[in-house]
């Protein structure tokens, strides 16, 4: 997981996952390139690429916002998730193909700087309509770059996860930037109905899903405080009923702050800290395999007992105190310092 | 015009301290940074190339403090 760094972890699943992901690739450019040719027989092959890299990385941006969401939405949609970063590398790669035609297109055969050209070519900054647009792309391409090269795990490790975290989230800035890119270049250089429709389509969609996954989680939230309100003495709050959670799995809770995976295996309950340590994915979608929590992500390891990672890995969790008194199961949400064994509540015939 | 040439013309200046950075950096820096980066192929080097040219500075500050803290321990 962490102690030898690779170029790619390879499995069987990332392989099918970038086959159909570069098969979708090549088919769009086919595929537009096509009826680019039919309704544009004039179209140079420059401005061909323009248009067919430039809609394709749109395209594929608003994907990878929309698998975060759908997967909290509906777990079939998980497998999206584990491989969403070769999905925006690719993307990114497609998106700098469209910059770098676009500026050796447009600002390279003067006599200015390819940038100076960039930025001067169109200095209507206090204009709404007529914004510069391609310096939005700009800036926009930047953010992309920088959270592709900084994809690999070496990066999260050592740039720490909050930060590498909160460079990740200015996908969310440079989306914003390109929404208001395309529609500034649609509205100043092709007046399309079908393109602003489009694009007007997209932003909803990304919108809607963030907001119709973020309604599911809070309506989990608030189940989470109702149990918490029904707690027990000694610190313990009632989380929910043995039968609730499936064997081998977990069941998400949210008391008093704390995000924590409750798990049911061998007839014992434990608890740890619901976020892995790698991404901050989510164990408590994750089960357990060969008697560790594997996060369903990238399928980093925890023992369920202590929250560490098995050796030679060192990753580590909190850990939470688990009861059972007839069928209910309590929990106690002061978390354990990261790796703290804390022994595993039992369920036996006479609990049940 | 003047004042976007001067910044375009910092914004290389960057880009060649970053370049030439990386370079060391995948070399030595990366492994001072992470003991687990010892060792690693010279594609999971290519990798970490273009992320140590953009964070340059970021980074020679981390590179810095880690040695500094060796010569210290010596």
């Amino acid at each position: 997981m962490s102690v030898i760094y690779d170029p790619i972890h390879w499995t069987p699943h990332k392989r099918l996952y970038d086959r159909l992901m570069l098969a979708f690739v090549a088919g769009y450019l086919i595929l537009f390139g096509g009826l680019q040719l039919v309704f544009h027989p004039q179209i140079t092959a420059e401005t061909l690429t323009i248009r067919a890299t430039g809609t394709l990385a749109f395209l594929m941006l608003h994907v990878i916002l929309c698998i975060g969401p759908l997967c909290r939405l509906d777990r079939r949609f998980l497998p999206l998730l584990y491989n969403r970063r070769h999905l925006g590398v690719t993307m990114f790669m497609v998106a700098l193909t469209h910059g770098v035609f676009n500026l050796v297109q447009f600002h390279a055969l003067g006599n200015a700087d390819p940038l100076v050209s960039l930025f001067t070519s169109n200095t209507q900054f206090g204009s709404l309509v007529r914004f510069p647009f391609q310096s939005l792309g700009f800036f926009a391409l930047i953010m992309l770059f920088l959270m592709a090269a900084t994809s690999h795990d070496f990066w999260l490790k050592n740039l720490t996860p909050p930060v590498w975290k909160a460079l990740h989230m200015g996908v969310y800035v440079a989306y914003a930037m390109l929404v208001m890119h395309v529609m500034l270049g649609v509205i100043q250089l092709e007046k399309s109905p079908v393109l602003i429709g489009l694009t007007g389509a997209g932003v909803v969609a990304v919108l809607g899903l963030h907001l119709a996954a973020a309604v599911k989680q809070a309506r989990t939230d608030g189940g989470a405080r109702r149990y918490a309100a029904k707690g027990i003495p000694d610190g313990f709050v009632y989380a929910c009923d043995v039968a609730d959670i499936p064997e081998n799995r977990a069941k998400m809770l949210i008391i008093g702050g704390e995000n924590i995976a409750l798990f049911k295996y061998d007839d014992k309950l434990s608890a740890i800290h619901n976020l892995c340590k790698h991404q901050n994915g989510p164990l408590s979608e994750g089960k357990i395999i060969d008697g560790c929590i594997t996060c369903p992500w990238h399928g980093y390891q925890y023992l369920p007992e202590n929250g560490q990672s098995p050796p030679p890995f060192h990753e580590q969790v909190c850990t939470y105190d688990v009861q059972v008194a007839g069928t209910k199961v309590y929990v106690n949400p002061t978390p354990y310092p990261e790796g703290t064994a804390r022994p595993p509540a039992r369920i036996t015939l006479a609990t049940l | 015009m003047e004042t976007i040439k001067f910044i375009v013309n910092v914004f290389y200046l960057y880009l060649l301290a970053g370049v030439i950075f990386a370079a060391l950096f995948i070399w030595r820096g990366a492994a001072k940074l992470d003991e687990s980066a010892k060792g690693i192929s010279w594609k999971t080097r290519a990798l970490l190339f273009p992320a140590g040219a953009a964070l340059w500075p970021v980074l020679l500050r981390k590179w810095l403090q880690i040695s500094r803290a060796h010569s210290t321990d010596e």
